[in-house]
């Protein structure tokens, strides 16, 4: 997944297999420490990786938040997988943690994955864009788009 | 008055109110304070504003930008919350910011500038803000304020009291003054 040019297109090179290699140990590290992270995503009717979901704290500019992200294969696009995951880890995430809120990032040109950020009821903060440290200087991919959705609110019913 | 590097804030004046009704009372800018209404409701909300400066010596205050002098909004501190809420009688933290300056972070600029302001000139151990739900572009700034949710202080809104209109849950956000 991680050297196919189209799945990497708006996160930046194509990986190399010591680059997931590295990347399998940051979010392994992430899921010790704090008992969720981006999961692997399975397809329950051939068992197949088709990607990776979920939740991980945020660092960086998103240091005290917690950020929503997901990956697919190729060959996984299109058929409503993205969504099922990330709606099931929004809710995993008010299950599970006592966050008030979740936030989601990705770049302008992406309207793939904005817009599953929109179709999943987050809201663009345009005042939180910013340019992600990790992005060379004068790559259309630095500058990114912050999306939010807060902790849906249960309400007694009014008398 | 306060000025930071793009924006004057400083205290309301009565030749304000057209401008001021202007950039706010669009569907866009009203879409979380119950749509666009009639022009006196907005100057009133002005009046209101220059009440709490005599009373309190500060307010949610007229924003200008320097390089044009233009009125881009209303940001600053109002003391008194609420009656009957959590929030009652404490230092609250408000801003709308004129369609044209989104995204170029004029909110977070006047905030902070507003924040800073009430550290050094009142006696507040804490300042708190509070929008509805839907309104992520505003939490989403109070969190880059560093403040924290205090779910511990939500509250309907009064001007909602009558319906069930999800718009009237404020969530609350807090940020104590640092030690």
């Amino acid at each position: 997944m991680g050297n196919d040019p189209d799945v990497m297109r708006f996160i930046g090179p194509p990986s190399t297999m010591a680059a997931a290699e590295a990347a399998r140990g940051r979010v392994d590290a992430v899921l010790a420490e704090h008992g969720y992270c981006f999961w692997a995503v399975e397809r329950k009717s051939d068992g197949a990786f088709i990607g990776f979901c979920g939740l991980q704290p945020g660092y960086g500019v998103l240091e005290g938040q917690t950020e929503i992200g997901w990956r697919l294969r190729r060959d996984a696009w299109g058929q409503g997988f993205a969504r099922e995951a990330a709606q099931a880890s929004l809710g995993w995430g008010w299950a599970n943690l006592a966050i008030p809120a979740i936030t989601a990032i990705t770049v302008p040109a992406n309207t793939r994955s904005w817009g599953l950020m929109e179709r999943l009821g987050m809201t663009r903060d345009h005042d939180a864009d910013f340019d992600h440290p990790a992005v060379p200087d004068g790559s259309p991919l630095r500058r990114h788009l912050t999306y939010r959705i807060a902790r849906p609110i249960s309400r007694p019913a009014t008398p | 008055m306060i000025e930071t590097e793009r924006l004057i804030l400083r205290p309301w004046r009565e030749d304000d109110k057209p401008a001021f009704e202007a950039i706010i009372n669009t569907p866009a800018m009203m879409t979380h304070f119950g749509g666009v209404r009639p022009a006196a409701d907005i100057h009133a909300l002005i009046d209101r504003q220059m009440e709490k400066q005599a009373a309190d010596g500060h307010c949610m205050w007229a924003v200008e930008t320097k390089a044009d002098g233009a009125l881009a909004g209303i940001c600053g501190l109002r003391l008194g919350g609420h009656p009957d809420t959590p929030v009652d009688g404490v230092y609250e933290l408000g801003w709308r910011i004129a369609e044209r300056h989104w995204g170029q972070g004029i909110a977070r600029e006047a905030a902070e500038a507003s924040r800073d302001w009430g550290w050094a000139n009142t006696p507040a151990t804490s300042i708190a803000a509070w929008t509805s739900i839907a309104n992520a572009p505003s939490w989403g700034l109070m969190i880059r304020l560093g403040m924290q949710r205090r779910a511990d202080l939500d509250f309907r809104h009064p001007l909602y009291l009558g319906n069930d209109d999800p718009e009237g849950d404020m969530i609350v956000y807090a940020i104590d003054r640092p030690r």
